[in-house]
């Protein structure tokens, strides 16, 4: 019979146990770097250059 | 059918899923591995029906203490395990078993707790046993029978 504290099943459950927690991290990764690329795109955001450029002009008039 | 076995069903069903997901097929026809992946899904199903129930049994044979909390947490087995086989089971209705659909899967949440509570269990069970008995035979996962009786 096997033993579920042989080496194949340990390193199967090790195995399975980082695929659940690494994509868990890589997941978090994803959202922080989506955040800040969110933030550096800020002014594509659609219409933020007109919504700029319509400032600038009420700033000189 | 015996504890050992549905873990190691499930075990191998999600090792096996995590294979075919990362071969990009579009269907689980024409390929060996797309043959093989409702075998694997159905073998999963079977494994998860009556899951915590095989547990239940093992707990009251065994008299781990305090039974109540090993309770509670074999509810929450209950609930992973029918939440995944209704994720297995929708994905075996579908006509294509394609490697992204195996994937979202394998993302699934409900999957990933019931695996992770068998994990628990499974240590607790060992850990539990070794405790009452000083005689060092492992069990838990591999070394409980669907009665809940030691087969070693």
């Amino acid at each position: 019979m096997t033993n579920g504290d042989t080496p194949k099943a340990v390193s199967r459950r090790t195995f399975i146990k980082g695929v659940i927690a690494g994509s868990a991290a890589v997941a978090s990764a994803n959202y922080l770097f989506r955040a800040s690329t969110f933030l550096g795109q800020q002014p594509q955001q659609p219409g933020s250059s007109t919504r700029v450029h319509h400032q600038k002009l009420q700033a000189k008039g | 059918m015996e504890i050992e076995e549905r873990c190691n069903t499930i075990e191998e069903g999600y090792e096996f899923m995590l294979a075919y997901a990362a071969q990009g097929l579009p269907s689980d026809e024409g390929s060996r591995s797309g043959g093989e992946v409702r075998e694997f899904l159905n073998r999963m199903v079977n494994a998860l029906n009556g899951l915590a129930e095989s547990y239940e049994t093992a707990v009251w044979n065994e008299g781990l203490e305090p039974p109540e909390k090993y309770q509670a947490f074999l509810d929450v087995l209950d609930r992973d395990a029918r939440d995944s086989l209704a994720a297995i089971e929708l994905v075996l209705v579908q006509p294509a078993i394609s490697s992204q659909l195996v994937d979202n899967l394998n993302a699934s949440i409900h999957l990933r707790a019931l695996l992770t509570d068998l994990f628990l269990v499974d240590e607790l069970l060992k850990t539990q046993s070794q405790a009452a008995d000083l005689v060092a035979i492992p069990f838990g996962c591999e070394r409980l029978t669907h009665s809940g009786g030691r087969t070693a």
